[in-house]
């Protein structure tokens, strides 16, 4: 059975980059502390040339600190590796429990966003978001994670 | 649906762990199909069915049959 997932030999090291940036994400959202170094603020390509206040007037480079999108990317794409890495011992059952964690996710968040954007405004809503961008994410390696360990007592 | 999986590994005598490893899933997994929390894919389910010298019919059958 040909499942298309990647190796076994991914998952604990992608789980140890998905959890940490995940609880440092979390931190830095709950808390005042901030990760903004000078030495990570670089001159970038403003690709996308908006009329916008908070990146600037038409500019074609821009100053801004990578710590977030670094953050960000750790965190997405540990997340799909973690996710759909093999188990030691995949089979079928793996396969459908990965699946249904999958559906649940989606639900779960679509559902929350649509309430939310009904009635949540303003920056408050932008934040939302946010963490929507990637609570589909850890949802859905959570909720698999549970599932397995669950499946194995 | 319903399976027979239980009895009819009883009557060959073969174990839980036994016939994952026959089959090539986990012992967890023969236990969730033999609990009706999981139905077999037709793969599984063929390969269940030539371990335990049995049809598919015999294996697995329909609530109402």
């Amino acid at each position: 059975m040909n499942n298309h997932l990647l190796s076994t030999r991914w998952l604990i090291p992608s789980g140890i980059v998905f959890y940490s940036s995940t609880i440092i994400g979390i931190l830095l959202m709950t808390s005042t502390i901030t990760l903004d170094t000078v030495i990570l603020e670089v001159s970038i390509p403003n690709l996308f040339k908006l009329d916008d206040p908070l990146v600037g007037h038409n500019q074609t480079w821009i100053k801004n600190n990578w710590m977030d999108e670094i953050l960000g990317f750790l965190l997405s794409f540990s997340g799909l590796i973690h996710g759909f890495s093999a188990e030691s011992d995949e089979d079928e059952y793996a396969n459908f429990l990965r699946f249904q964690a999958l559906k649940w996710s989606l639900v779960i968040n679509y559902s929350l966003l649509t309430l939310v954007s009904l009635f949540v405004y303003g920056f408050a809503y932008w934040q939302v978001i946010l963490i929507s961008m990637y609570s589909v994410l850890v949802t859905f390696v959570v909720w698999f994670r549970i599932s397995i360990i669950r499946h194995r007592r | 649906m319903k399976n027979n999986i239980r009895v009819n590994r009883a009557t060959n005598k073969i174990s839980q762990d036994d016939l994952a490893k026959l089959v090539g899933v986990s012992r967890q997994t023969i236990n969730a199909i033999e609990n009706n929390k999981y139905y077999p894919s037709l793969e599984l389910g063929l390969k269940l069915s030539k371990i335990l010298n049995c049809s598919v019919n015999e294996l697995f059958s329909l609530d109402d049959e």
